[in-house]
């Protein structure tokens, strides 16, 4: 081999595409996911040097393959050698499979060095068995998908030729080329290119049509702050014949086959996601001039396919509207993605890519294998250990069927979920090309047997009930059994089981005597003590059904039930008041028959008109829903419970009831002592509770009292989600913990959730299972089931279903409808049964469990962003000073809606680093804009959280548009460079960089201006993160330690995009 | 056609249990259901079942209660 010097050929400018991955391992010099990894078997005689000098011809012929990067006055160049600078290392010790496999995913972890040398490895494995595997890998700079074939053909041109002369110089080998990669990248900056490039990018922009709403997939878990890269790859395949319709829809309407895989995938995502504006990625191979057909190199950009979907939108009509937009845009030319970012997502959210989160490349032709003289090549699979987006799929048509991969992000998916979402791929796309003609929205994303098995898998909850075993029989049954036993206990009152149903009994028929009977209405307005309980029991054994009224409660709100309601009779005086000759009624049970119909009781809760409606439950629903509970908490005699809940909350049903009917006993906490969290200790304390049941709220102002634990207390917490930070705080004390969902629709709960442990990553606690005789659906707004982990409404059938809103019919009607998946076998889901719609939107776990997602009429949106107000709740209150939060959204007066956090904290100051603290857990636009702390939260008589008692906030944060005049010396000096930087002069020191016009190489050479200036090396990224002078100062001025990695990490993020994973444009 | 579309419309639907509900009027009615042949806009369908659906208790609570039409 000649030896002559190594030497710089020739030096150019990067093309934009390049120039982005450059900026990509400038910030993260460890990151390999820019690393395109090849393995070959080879199979047969190998002529090792020949292949070493094929390789050596390829370099010598793609002279990218011998270039290197380099930064020379703060901007990226490339330096092409003069000679190739790659060697065919060899490693001699023969690899099994296994080792093999690891070997090749050791070498797609090993990163590259652009400004070293030419980024491109070549290893030749010994394999077990004779065999050789040739292992290709290079940076993505210097290739792409479609450079996969013309590296192939051209290595082994080259090594036939170098088996057939062994004399021959590798430089011969192939023919020179007559243009290479650095002539393209020099004529992209060229005056015409640039030129062409700025009218494709303004046509680009008008057709796009400004900002898009970002992808927002269900993820397994919360989206973290900073986007990881981390990925995996489901692989599925497409049958044959759906192949053959997939060509023959093309054909009908005049595209290739890529087109009605595009708008499959733009409906699965839009149906998973809810959404019906989003961006999909589509590589384009870019290589517009047919002289750079033959090239290797980073030529692939992505086409933009903005989804714009409607209700009633066909396969076909998406199939001709995207037809049409690939024409337009073939017509208008390339615009370079990096382009498109600055003009239309300049403001960069470093939890997700920017303008597309998702893409879809389409190969014709799969690899197959190849036959040499004395020489079989095959491709060894690849694994994918790295994600660029949120997900991508890569369709490789062949003959005979297609494979499709699904990369995913690791940190926001779990494989189940990506594969059910391959599953739903497949099922749409069969309906797509069977239907063409259907609206998208009613194609099915299950198939039969998985829309049955979701449907019923999760809801087999049959509880045989005895009718006449209900409430009055089962409290009876426990008197006789355990009559000396104390059954209830307020203050200093208490009674046995015996005496309260005795007492009850002469009430009951004192209340018969007064014409009370089936289906009447019998309001009880008593304090909360044991006349209370009597009262209520009374009511039931006289065979009617009890309105219950919170004395505490505003008069006119009562006033308002009273009117509506019209109970036959008010109990709202002491019992011994109200019956004075007391002894005169017999104490014996009344053995009045019961039908399972007849109403127990009629509740009262908030409408969203503001008017309360009326709630009638039944007897059946009621006693279906004791058996359940006591089967969920497994209560017996020797349980006491402490019951704390207002009568004007359904939930206080199972409290006062519960305990009867097992013969255990209720504690009855006054007004005063369930209003006193230190008051509620002593009582679980002194009273030997083993069962509370209460709202997070007030299971929070309990902890926030006290701080000793009650091992083994059972703990249901229920009428508002549960938040992660109270869970874990409650099973630190010890309890079984419980969290039980349900709308008093449904009677009282409806699911239960036993809470054994929290993740990390968990916000919100599950809701678990349907209980007993309970049936949950989550379904889409065609009242279709939705596959696990898609969010849905949550409808409820089953024996709790209420009768209906009393006197409401219109309003029964619109919330209680029939019933589409009836069941003969499931007690109140047979035909003609009804579900509630529940107004909460929830999706199903893998494991079955429901998540509660929130009130579809409560769901925040701040600036087109879906917000988890569970999310931001959780992130506050694992701030150590915070004690809790509640998040909305607040619409300030022009109109704006801004996330504004209500926080009690531990010493009534917002904590300093509060910001640092979410920074590190929430995307930017999850942050809280505006702060109230307050010194607890208001709750109303339910004990639930009172949203629109929370007070507005008062500072709102300075309007845009103000020039902020630079305060400090730093400022001024700085403010300085970035007018150079940005060559405008009218900043102000809390103006974005990025909306100035600012994009990454300018913030290369403001790093740079900053080192000189300032002699401070602050990272990239960390400057990416204060993209304001005011904040850049604060860092130059603090120059503190911050963490690298996470900058580097922010960065990446923020810059990566996804043009590159393009596998191939074909299309 | 969604649920909750303005432009979907609805049958009036009654069940053995003279329970009144609403349904949309492109889909099967659920079994055990019958369309009373009033049909027209969700808020059309809601008014009439105001009207109509004057005794919300279930049929057979009625005529346990010996008060069966």
């Amino acid at each position: 081999m000649r030896m002559s010097p190594n030497r710089t050929e020739r030096i150019a400018p990067l093309s934009l595409a390049q120039e982005r991955l450059w900026l990509l391992q400038r910030l993260d010099p460890g990151d390999t996911a820019y690393n395109l990894t090849r393995a070959f078997r080879l199979r047969g005689a190998l002529d090792g040097a020949a292949l070493e000098r094929a390789l050596s011809a390829l370099v010598w012929r793609h002279s990218l393959l011998r270039t290197r990067f380099a930064e020379q006055d703060g901007a990226p160049v490339q330096l092409v050698l003069s000679r190739p600078a790659l060697t065919l290392r060899r490693e001699d010790a023969p690899l099994d499979d296994a080792a093999l496999a690891a070997r090749i995913e050791a070498e797609t972890r090993r990163p590259f060095d652009l400004a070293a040398g030419p980024p491109l490895r070549a290893t030749l494995l010994a394999l077990a068995g004779g065999d050789a595997a040739l292992l290709l890998s290079m940076h993505h700079i210097l290739s792409d998908g479609p450079s996969n074939p013309i590296l192939a053909r051209d290595l082994l041109t080259a090594y036939v030729a170098a088996v057939a002369d062994e004399e021959a110089d590798p430089a011969e080998l192939l023919p020179p080329l007559s243009v290479h990669y650095a002539d393209f990248a020099q004529a992209q900056r060229g005056e015409a290119a640039q030129a062409r490039i700025a009218r494709a990018l303004d046509r680009a922009v008008e057709r796009l049509g400004g900002p898009i709403p970002a992808l927002e997939l269900p993820t397994d878990r919360p989206r973290p702050a900073i986007r990881g890269t981390g990925g995996a790859r489901v692989t599925f395949a497409l049958s044959a014949p759906t192949v053959a319709a997939l060509r023959a829809l093309a054909r009908a309407e005049g595209c290739t086959p890529f087109i009605p895989l595009l708008a499959a995938w733009q409906a699965l995502l839009g149906r998973w996601s809810g959404q019906d504006d989003f961006a999909v990625g589509v590589p384009d191979a870019g290589r517009e001039d047919e002289t750079l057909e033959p090239l290797v190199g980073f030529f692939v950009d992505t086409r933009i396919h903005r989804a714009r979907l409607s209700p009633d939108l066909t396969g076909r009509a998406l199939c001709r509207r995207l037809r049409a937009e690939a024409l337009v845009m073939l017509n208008d030319g390339a615009a370079p993605v990096e382009r498109l970012v600055e003009r239309l997502d300049p403001v960069r959210d470093g939890s997700r890519t920017p303008l597309f989160q998702t893409l879809l490349s389409v190969r014709l032709d799969a690899p197959a294998s190849l036959r040499l003289p004395g020489l079989e090549v095959s491709p060894i699979p690849v694994p994918e250990t790295t994600a660029k987006l949120d997900l991508s799929l890569d369709v490789a048509i062949g003959a005979d069927g297609a494979d499709g991969a699904l990369d995913f992000a690791t940190d926001l998916f779990d494989r189940a979920t990506v594969e059910r979402l391959a599953a739903s791929f497949v099922t749409l796309l069969n309906a797509l090309l069977a239907q063409p003609d259907a609206p998208l929205a009613d194609l099915p994303l299950l198939e039969p047997e998985a829309r049955t098995a979701e449907l019923t898998r999760w809801n087999r909850t049959a509880l045989p009930l005895d009718p006449a075993v209900d409430l009055v029989a089962l409290v009876e049954h426990a008197a006789g059994a355990h009559p000396d036993a104390v059954a209830a206990v307020c203050g200093a009152d208490r009674l046995t089981h015996g005496a309260l149903n005795a007492r009850a009994n002469r009430l009951a028929r004192w209340l018969v005597e007064r014409g009370v009977g089936p289906d009447r209405l019998v309001a009880v307005a008593l304090p909360r003590g044991l006349d209370l309980l009597v009262a209520l029991l009374a009511v039931q054994k006289a065979g009617a059904a009890h309105l219950p009224l919170d004395p505490d409660q505003p008069p006119a709100r009562n006033a308002h039930i009273l009117a509506h309601a019209a109970p036959a009779l008010v109990i709202d005086q002491p019992l011994d008041t109200l019956v004075p000759d007391w002894a005169r009624w017999d104490d014996g049970n009344l053995g009045l028959a019961v039908h399972p119909g007849q109403l127990a009781y009629t509740l009262y809760t908030s409408g969203s008109t503001g008017m309360p409606k009326g709630v009638a439950i039944d007897r059946r629903a009621f006693a279906s829903f004791l058996h359940a509970m006591q089967a969920q908490v497994d209560l017996s005699a020797d349980d006491r419970l402490l019951a704390v809940t207002t009568v004007g909350f359904d939930i206080a049903g199972l409290e006062l009831f519960l305990p009867l009917v097992v013969g255990g006993r209720v504690v009855i906490a006054t007004t005063e002592e369930a209003a006193d969290p230190h008051a509620l200790a002593r009582l679980i304390d002194r009273q030997g509770i083993t069962v509370m049941q209460a709202t997070p709220a007030r299971w929070r102002t309990l902890l926030d009292a006290t701080d000793h634990g009650w091992p083994g207390l059972r703990a249901l917490c229920g009428g508002e989600a549960l938040a992660a930070d109270l869970a874990r705080r409650l099973l630190a004390r010890g309890l079984r913990l419980v969290n039980v969902y349900g709308p008093t629709e449904t009677t009282v709960w409806s699911s239960a959730f036993v809470v054994e442990r929290v993740e990390r990553h968990d916000a919100v606690m599950p809701i678990g299972h349907a209980i007993a005789n309970n049936r949950l659906h989550i379904l889409d707004d065609r009242l279709e089931p939705v596959p696990p982990g898609v969010v849905g409404d949550l409808w409820i059938g089953g024996v709790g279903l209420a009768r209906g809103y009393a006197v409401q019919p219109a309003l029964t009607a619109a919330a209680f409808v029939p019933n589409p998946f009836p069941e003969a076998d499931a007690p109140g889901s047979g035909v003609g049964s009804r579900l509630y719609r529940t107004g909460d939107r929830a999706r199903r776990r893998t494991d079955g469990a429901i998540e509660f997602l929130g009130r579809i009429d409560h769901q925040l949106k701040i600036r087109g962003f879906r917000i988890e107000a569970g999310e931001v709740e959780a992130a506050l209150n694992s701030h150590p000073a915070i004690r809790a939060s509640v998040v909305v959204a607040h619409r300030a007066a022009d109109g704006d809606a801004l996330l504004c956090a209500h926080l009690v904290t531990r010493d009534g100051r917002e904590p300093g680093d509060l910001d640092a603290h979410l920074a590190a857990r929430l995307p930017a636009y999850m942050i809280p804009t505006l702060r109230v702390v307050l010194d607890r939260l208001p709750l109303n008589a339910s004990g639930k959280i009172d949203r629109r008692a929370l007070p507005p906030p008062t500072a709102l944060p300075a309007p845009q548009g103000r020039r902020e005049p630079a305060a400090t010396d730093t400022e001024r000096r700085l403010l300085a460079l970035w007018e150079e930087t940005l060559e405008r002069p009218d900043l102000g020191v809390t103006d974005d960089f990025f909306r100035l016009g600012g994009h990454s190489l300018r913030l290369v050479r403001l790093q740079t201006a900053i080192r000189g200036a300032f002699g401070v090396d602050l990272p990239l990224a960390a400057l990416f993160r204060a993209p304001t002078v005011r904040a850049m100062a604060a860092l130059i001025d603090a120059e503190g330690p911050r963490d690298e990695a996470e900058d580097l990490a922010f960065m990446a993020a923020l810059l990566a995009d996804e043009g590159a994973l393009a596998q191939a444009g074909a299309r | 056609m969604s649920w909750d579309s303005p432009d979907t419309r609805f049958h009036v639907v009654v069940n053995e249990e003279e329970q009144y509900s609403i349904w949309p009027d492109h889909r099967p009615v659920p079994g055990g259901w019958r369309a009373v042949g009033v049909s027209g806009s969700k808020d059309d369908c809601l008014a009439h079942i105001e009207r109509v659906w004057t005794d919300m208790r279930p049929l057979s609570l009625r005529r346990a209660l010996g008060e069966a039409a």
